[in-house]
């Protein structure tokens, strides 16, 4: 039966209308497929990086050892899992033009941070705030760049706010500088380690879930 | 004047999967049955057809040990895809 209504189907001619509408289908119908879960990478890249840092924060003030510090570099690594175990995509799912593309923005944008933070610490450590900006401005514009292509508001707005928090930790060393000599304690500058944290939040994880819920809401209504 | 439509993309099938290819850069056998909703053995048969023609390219491959066969579609097909949509305006005015 499955058999005879197929092969009808390939034997049948369209006429003009059927045809046109049949495309549009489809084009549609892969175009909406393709952006269904965009904002789960948010999610993933975003809750790595906030519970990385509090967990940094947490050895910081609580006197670890300083060797703990390299648990910042368990981001990438958790991430980059995280991603292979909850990919946007299932593996039959077709690449596009524009998944080659992001792909090539965002690893090139993870690349760039290994200069980023040579050129930081070769400056030494008293310019951390730098390299938490510097981190945050390029993950923005990466962000910012993604949004744009994939005509998503609601992540070109994270990358935005990115963008322009990742001033605040200029301004954050600018109020410490104000402070009288000996005010400035260990627990003060750890604080960057928490507005580091906090923009990611808002630049990944709240951008994330809104695009996440609204992809489900889609689904529903598709199955409708 | 009315354009004639190319027989090989005026049919349901191979033109939905024609529609879909031309959005991506490649599109998996699975995928495309499942957008079709075609049987796996028809599919096949039309895919034959498009690729003999030369509007699309399949290649066969493993994912591990499962056998994969990904479709895409060839500037041959981009082409003949263009000049059917061009003869569908024809028909409309």
């Amino acid at each position: 039966m499955e058999t005879q209504k197929n092969n009808t189907r390939e034997e049948r001619e369209l006429n003009v209308t059927e045809s046109l509408a049949l495309i549009s289908r489809m084009i549609e119908t892969t175009r909406q497929r393709l952006n269904h879960d965009i904002g789960r990478p948010l999610l993933i890249w975003g809750y790595t990086t906030v519970i990385v840092s509090l967990a940094n924060y947490l050895f910081n003030i609580t006197g670890c050892h300083p060797e703990w510090s390299l648990t910042w570099f368990l981001i990438p690594v958790i991430g980059y899992l995280l991603n292979h175990l909850f990919p946007a995509k299932k593996s039959t799912e077709p690449r596009t033009e524009i998944d080659r593309i992001l792909g090539v923005v965002w690893s090139t944008a993870s690349l760039s941070l290994i200069p980023t933070f040579a050129i930081v610490c070769l400056h030494g450590l008293s310019y951390r705030h730098n390299l938490l900006g510097l981190i945050v401005l390029v993950m923005a514009i990466a962000t910012t760049i993604t949004g744009r292509i994939v005509r998503s508001k609601i992540y070109t707005f994270g990358g935005y706010v990115g963008m322009l928090l990742s001033v605040s930790f200029a301004l954050y060393d600018h109020w410490l500088q104000q402070l009288p000599k000996g005010a400035v304690d260990y627990k003060l500058l750890c604080n960057e380690i928490l507005i580091f944290a906090a923009i990611f939040t808002l630049m990944m994880i709240v951008p994330g879930h809104i695009l996440v819920y609204r992809s489900n809401r889609q689904a529903k209504q598709h199955h409708v | 004047m009315f354009k004639e439509l190319d027989p090989l993309l005026h049919s349901e099938l191979r033109l939905a999967v024609m529609s879909i290819l031309l959005g991506v850069e490649s599109a998996d056998f699975v995928y495309l049955r499942e957008q079709t909703e075609a049987t796996a053995g028809n599919l096949s048969v039309q895919l034959d057809k498009l690729a003999k023609a030369g509007y699309i390219v399949i290649e066969k491959s493993f994912r591990g040990k499962m056998p994969r066969t990904v479709c895409r579609i060839t500037d041959a097909g981009r082409d003949a895809f263009t000049a059917y949509v061009e003869a569908l305006r024809s028909y409309i005015g």
